[in-house]
C-alpha cells in the first residue's frame, strides 16, 4: 500500500471523531431544545393567561393600573402580539382604553426600534401597533414605511396612519393606494374596512375626468370596487365608451349597480374580449329586466363557456321571466350548447335549493 | 362621555341567571365573548365548530341567547342556525350572528335563515350587550303573551 | 493503484451528494426560519380567509370503496372560504361510485363540460344534492393522469388541488397551501409536506393524533419522508428548482396546467412529469413563473409496511423519475434553463438517476476491494464514514430541523425513537432502497412492465364516521 494513503490514517480518524461529534453534538441540541420548551411552555401560558384578562378587563372599562405586573424585557413582544389581536377584534371606547394602557407601558419606542426588524412580520406588526397607538409622534416613520415600503408595507402603513389621524392623512393614502403598482387590492379592502367612509369621500373628490386616460382610471376604478364605494351610473358612463382598453371596461361594469344606464353595460355584449362579455352578462343578471333576455339569450350561444353560463344565470334571475320562459326563449336559438348550458345552471340552481 | 362596562355585581334577584351558547371557532374571539359575557353574570356555554354545535343543540334544553359565528370548521354558521330554527323549543331565542362578513348579500342571507340581529367584527362590546339585552327582552316578552 | 482510484471517486460522490444536501439543508433551515415568522402574522384576526381565490379539489378514484367515503365527507369539512370538491370514478370494478350516490345523494346533472384537455369518455356528471359544491364525474377507465384531466376539464375555479383518494388533509390544508399564490402574482404551483399516517389516530378521515408508528418499514419511511421534504424539496423550492410535486397533494394553476397540455397519460410518474414540463414550457418560453413548497404538513398519508408492497413503490417510482427526466432533456443545460435546468435536473440525472448504480457500486466494490486488500483499513474507514456517517448526521439533523419547526412528534420517547431510527436508517435501509432504484432503472431501460401490486390496505383504520 503506497504511504499517500496511510497518511490519511490521522485524518480519517479527525473526520471520524469530528462526525461522532457532530452527531452527539446535534443530539445534545435536541436534548436542549426539548427542556428550553419545557421551561418556556408554562411561563408563556401563565404569561398569557394573566395579561389576556387584565387587556380584557381593561377594554371593558376597568381601572386596571395598579394591577400591573411587571413586564419583563422579552416579555414585552408577546404582550404587544396580544394586545395587537385584542385591538383587532374590538371597535369602540374599548379600543381608546387599551391605546392608554399600552403608553403607560412604553409601548411605543419598543413598536418604534422593530420597524427595523429583520422579519416582514415583525415590521408589519410594529406599523399596526404604532397606529393602535395613536401617536402622533410616530407619524414621520410611519409615513416613511408608506413612501419607501413594499406593497404589503404600504397597506399596513396606511392603515396606521389612518388611525392615528384620519383626516389629514386620507388624502395621502388615497394618493398611495392610486400609485402603488401591484397592491393586493382585498387586503386594501379588509384592512382599511374601518375608515371606508373617509377614504370614500376623498376617492369620490379625486374622481377621474372623462377625458382621463386609461392608465389613469383603471386604478381609480379598481379601488373604488375594493373599498365598496357606491357610483351612480352617469359617473360611470364616461368610462364605458368604446375605445376603453378591456379591463377598464371590466372594471367599470363591475361597479355598476341599479337598473338605469344598463343599455350602456348591455352595449358591449358583443365585445371582441370575452371577458367583457362575460362581465356584461353577470352584470345584467343583477342589473338587468326582461327587455334585457334578447341580449342575454344571444349571449348563451356565444363561443366561450363563461359567457354563455354568466348569460344562463342572468336569464334565470331577470325579475318576471321565470324558467319557462327562459327555456322557450333559448330554443328559439336551436343551439345546442346554449340548451346544455340553460339546463346545467338550471340543475344547479334547483339543487341548490 | 365613553359609557364603559362595570361588572354587574347585583344580579336582579327576580331572573334567573341567562344562559348564552356561544358558538366561535377562534380562541382569542371565544374567550373574549366569554369574558364580556360572564361579566354580566351570564352562564355561558362556548362551542368551537360547527358538528359539535349541533350536536349540542340536539342534545342540551334550549339556551336563553345564542352568538353565533358564521364561519366554522365541519359545518358553517348559517347550516347551524338552520338547524336551530327547526326546533320548536329554539323558535324564539335571540341568535345574534358576530361574523366578519359584512356585505348585503350575507346580512340578508342570515336573517332570512332565522337570525334575530347581525353584528360585524370588529365588535363593540357595549353594543353587543345591548343587542343581546334587547333581543332576550324581546323574546321572554314573547313568551309570556305565547304562555298567557 | 487504479484499485485506490475508484475507491476515491466513490468517496468523492458520497461527499458531493451529501455535500449538497447539507446546502438544502441550509437553504431549508433559512426557508423555515421565514415560514416561522410568517405564521405569527396569521395569528392577527385579519380574516385572511375572505382573501383567498376558491379552489376546485381533484379526486381521482379507482376500487375505492371502501375509503372514498371518509375521503370525501372530510374533504367537505376543510375550513376553506370557496371551494368545489370533484370526484372523477375512473371506471371502477367495484362499489365506488354506488356508494358514493347512496351516501351524498347524487343526481345526474346536466353540466355543459368542456374538453379542453382530451380525456377517455365521460359517461355521467352527477351532483350532490346535499353538498351543493360536490360533484362526481363516473368515466371510463384512462388512469390517474387522464382522471385528473377530466376533473379539470370540469372544474370552474382557476386553481385546482390534486389529491389522492387515500390521502387524509389537515382542516387548513387549503389555507397553508394557498398562501404563496397569495404573496405572488407569477405563482403557478405549489406542494405541502406529506407525512406518514401510520401510527396515527385516524377516525372517519379526520387526523385526531399523531404518533410514529410501530413498524419498522413505516418507521423508516417517517425519517425518508421528514428528509426528502425537510431538505430535499424545501431546499429546492428555496431557489424555484423544486421538480416535484407529489401526487398526493398539489395545487396548481389550471390554466398553466392547461398550456402545457395537462397531465401525460401513458406515464408512471404523472405528477413529476408534469412539474418538470411546466418548468421546461416556462423557461423556453421565458414566462417568469414560481413554483413553491408550503413547509407545513398538509397531508398524511397510509405508507405501505411491508417489504413486497414497498419494493414495487420505490420500483415504480424510479420508473416515473426516469421518465420524466427522459421526457423533457431538453431541459438540462438548457440556455435559459437558470436553476432548474443547470442545478436540478442534472443533480436529479446524477444523484437520484443514476445515484443508486453508483450507490451499490461503491458499497460492493469497496467491501470486496477492502476484503481483497486492494485498499487499506483507512480508505475503508473514510468510505464508510463519508456514505454511513454523514447520511446518519443529516437524519440527525433532520429530526432537529422538525423539532425546531413543526414539533409534529413532541414527546420525549417519539425524539429518542426518530434518532434511533435515523441511524438505523443508513446502516441497511437506503442500501436496500439503492437496490430496488437499481431494478427501477433496469425495468424502465428493458421496459419490462412490472406488476403495479395493489397494495394490502387496512380499511378498518379508516372506519366512516
Amino acid at each position: 500500500m503506497p504511504h499517500a494513503l496511510d497518511v490519511s490514517l490521522s485524518l480519517a480518524w479527525l473526520l471520524a471523531c469530528g462526525t461522532l461529534g457532530l452527531v452527539l453534538l446535534l443530539i445534545l441540541s435536541l436534548l436542549l431544545l426539548r427542556w428550553v420548551r419545557w421551561r418556556r411552555e408554562p411561563q408563556l401560558q401563565a404569561f398569557q393567561a394573566r395579561w389576556r384578562r387584565l387587556l380584557m378587563r381593561c377594554a371593558l372599562g376597568d381601572d386596571v393600573q395598579n394591577e400591573l405586573p411587571l413586564l419583563q424585557s422579552r416579555e414585552r413582544w408577546p404582550f404587544m402580539k396580544l394586545w395587537l389581536h385584542c385591538q383587532m377584534s374590538l371597535h369602540g371606547p374599548a379600543r381608546d382604553r387599551l391605546a392608554r394602557l399600552a403608553q403607560t407601558l412604553d409601548c411605543g419606542p419598543m413598536a418604534l426600534s422593530r420597524l427595523n426588524s429583520l422579519y416582514a412580520a415583525e415590521r408589519l406588526m410594529a406599523i399596526l401597533a404604532l397606529g393602535f397607538l395613536k401617536d402622533a409622534s410616530a407619524q414621520p416613520a410611519v409615513l416613511e414605511q408608506m413612501r419607501s415600503g413594499g406593497s404589503q408595507t404600504v397597506v399596513y402603513a396606511a392603515r396606521a396612519l389612518l388611525e392615528i389621524d384620519a383626516r389629514a392623512h386620507a388624502d395621502e393614502v388615497v394618493q398611495t393606494l392610486l400609485q402603488r403598482q401591484n397592491l393586493d387590492l382585498s387586503l386594501v379592502s379588509v384592512l382599511h374596512k374601518p375608515f371606508r367612509a373617509q377614504l370614500q369621500q376623498v376617492l369620490l373628490s379625486q374622481a377621474p375626468a372623462a377625458s382621463s386616460s386609461d392608465d389613469q382610471i383603471l386604478p381609480w376604478l379598481r379601488l373604488a370596487r375594493a373599498l365598496t364605494l357606491q357610483l351612480p351610473a352617469q359617473m360611470l358612463a364616461p368610462f364605458l365608451t368604446d375605445q376603453r382598453s378591456t379591463d377598464v371596461l371590466i372594471a367599470a361594469i363591475r361597479l355598476f349597480q341599479g337598473e338605469s344606464g344598463r343599455g350602456m353595460v348591455a352595449a358591449h355584449a358583443r365585445h371582441e374580449d370575452w371577458r367583457v362579455r362575460a362581465q356584461v352578462a353577470q352584470a345584467l343578471g343583477q342589473i338587468g329586466m326582461p327587455n334585457d333576455a334578447d341580449v342575454l339569450v344571444h349571449m348563451t350561444t356565444d363561443l366561450q363557456w363563461w359567457v354563455r353560463y354568466r348569460a344562463a344565470q342572468a336569464l334565470l334571475r331577470i325579475p318576471g321571466l321565470g324558467p319557462q320562459r327562459v327555456r322557450s326563449l333559448i330554443s328559439t336559438t336551436q343551439d345546442r350548447y346554449a340548451a346544455n348550458m340553460l339546463a346545467a345552471v338550471m340543475a344547479e340552481e334547483g339543487t341548490a335549493a | 362621555m365613553n359609557p364603559s362596562m362595570p361588572p354587574n355585581n347585583k344580579p336582579d334577584m327576580q331572573e334567573k341567571q341567562q344562559h348564552i351558547l356561544v358558538i366561535e371557532d377562534d380562541d382569542f374571539m371565544g374567550t373574549l365573548l366569554q369574558f364580556v359575557l360572564e361579566r354580566q353574570h351570564m352562564q355561558v356555554t362556548r362551542v368551537s365548530d360547527g358538528r359539535s354545535a349541533q350536536a349540542w343543540i340536539d342534545q342540551n334544553p334550549a339556551a336563553d341567547a345564542v352568538v353565533l359565528d358564521l364561519m366554522l370548521p365541519q359545518l358553517s354558521g348559517m347550516d347551524v342556525l338552520t338547524h336551530l330554527r327547526q326546533h320548536p323549543a329554539w323558535a324564539h331565542q335571540p341568535v345574534l350572528v358576530l361574523s366578519a362578513l359584512d356585505t348585503g348579500g350575507d346580512i340578508a342571507r342570515a336573517f332570512q335563515a332565522g337570525a334575530s340581529d347581525y353584528l360585524t367584527k370588529p365588535f363593540n362590546p357595549e353594543e353587543l350587550m345591548a343587542r343581546l339585552r334587547h333581543g332576550l327582552t324581546q323574546s321572554q316578552g314573547v313568551e309570556r303573551a305565547a304562555r298567557a | 493503484m487504479m484499485a485506490q482510484i475508484i475507491t476515491w471517486l466513490m468517496v468523492a460522490y458520497f461527499l458531493a451528494i451529501h455535500g449538497i444536501y447539507l446546502m438544502l439543508s441550509a437553504l431549508a433551515a433559512r426557508a423555515l426560519y421565514r415560514n416561522q415568522r410568517y405564521r405569527e402574522m396569521e395569528e392577527l384576526p385579519i380574516a385572511y380567509s375572505l382573501l383567498t381565490p376558491p379552489i376546485s379539489v381533484l379526486v381521482p378514484a379507482y376500487n375505492e370503496e371502501m375509503t372514498i367515503v371518509a375521503t370525501v365527507e372530510s374533504l367537505l369539512q376543510l375550513s376553506y372560504a370557496e371551494f368545489e370538491v370533484i370526484v372523477i370514478n375512473d371506471g371502477s370494478k367495484d362499489a365506488t361510485l354506488s356508494v358514493l350516490i347512496d351516501r351524498f345523494g347524487l343526481l345526474p346533472y346536466p353540466e355543459a363540460y368542456r374538453v379542453q384537455i382530451p380525456t377517455q369518455e365521460i359517461i355521467q356528471i352527477y351532483r350532490s344534492t346535499r353538498h351543493a359544491h360536490l360533484r362526481v364525474i363516473d368515466k371510463r377507465n384512462g388512469g390517474k393522469a387522464d382522471s385528473l384531466n377530466a376533473g379539470i376539464n370540469s372544474s370552474r375555479y382557476p386553481l385546482f388541488c390534486g389529491v389522492d383518494a387515500d390521502s387524509i388533509l389537515e382542516r387548513d390544508s387549503l389555507q397553508k397551501v394557498v398562501k404563496p399564490f397569495l404573496r405572488h402574482a407569477d405563482m403557478v404551483a405549489t406542494g405541502g409536506t406529506i407525512r406518514a399516517a401510520n401510527g396515527c389516530d385516524v377516525r372517519g378521515g379526520d387526523l385526531h393524533k399523531v404518533d410514529l408508528p410501530s413498524n419498522p418499514w413505516a418507521l423508516f419511511q417517517v425519517m425518508e419522508y421528514l428528509r426528502a421534504f425537510l431538505f430535499g424539496r424545501l431546499g429546492w423550492s428555496s431557489v424555484n428548482a423544486m421538480l416535484i410535486i407529489s401526487g398526493a397533494f398539489g395545487l396548481f394553476r389550471k390554466q398553466t396546467v392547461i398550456d402545457v397540455g395537462g397531465y401525460k397519460t401513458h406515464t408512471i410518474g404523472e405528477d413529476m412529469e408534469l412539474v418538470v414540463r411546466i418548468h421546461h414550457h416556462m423557461r423556453e418560453q421565458g414566462r417568469p413563473y414560481r413554483i413553491e413548497f408550503v413547509p407545513d404538513p398538509v397531508c398524511w398519508t397510509e405508507v405501505p409496511e411491508d417489504r413486497q408492497t414497498l419494493r414495487n413503490q420505490r420500483i415504480r417510482w424510479q420508473r416515473g423519475l426516469s421518465e420524466s427526466l427522459n421526457a423533457h432533456w431538453g431541459l438540462m443545460f438548457s440556455r435559459r434553463g437558470g436553476w432548474p435546468g443547470w442545478v436540478a435536473f442534472p443533480y436529479m440525472v446524477l444523484f437520484e438517476w443514476l445515484g443508486p448504480v453508483i450507490e451499490c457500486l461503491g458499497y460492493f466494490w469497496t467491501c470486496y476491494a477492502w476484503w481483497a486488500g486492494f485498499i487499506s483499513w483507512t480508505a475503508f474507514g473514510v468510505f464508510l464514514l463519508v456514505s454511513l456517517g454523514l447520511g446518519i448526521l443529516l437524519s440527525v439533523a433532520g429530526v432537529l430541523l422538525e423539532q425546531l419547526s413543526f414539533q409534529m412528534y413532541p414527546q420525549m420517547r417519539q425524539m429518542f425513537k426518530l434518532v434511533l431510527v435515523a441511524v438505523a436508517e443508513n446502516l441497511g435501509y437506503r442500501q436496500l432502497n439503492a437496490w430496488w432504484r437499481i431494478v427501477g432503472l433496469y425495468r424502465w431501460a428493458t421496459q419490462k412492465e412490472g406488476g403495479w401490486g395493489t397494495m394490502k390496505r387496512k380499511g378498518n383504520w379508516r372506519a366512516p364516521s
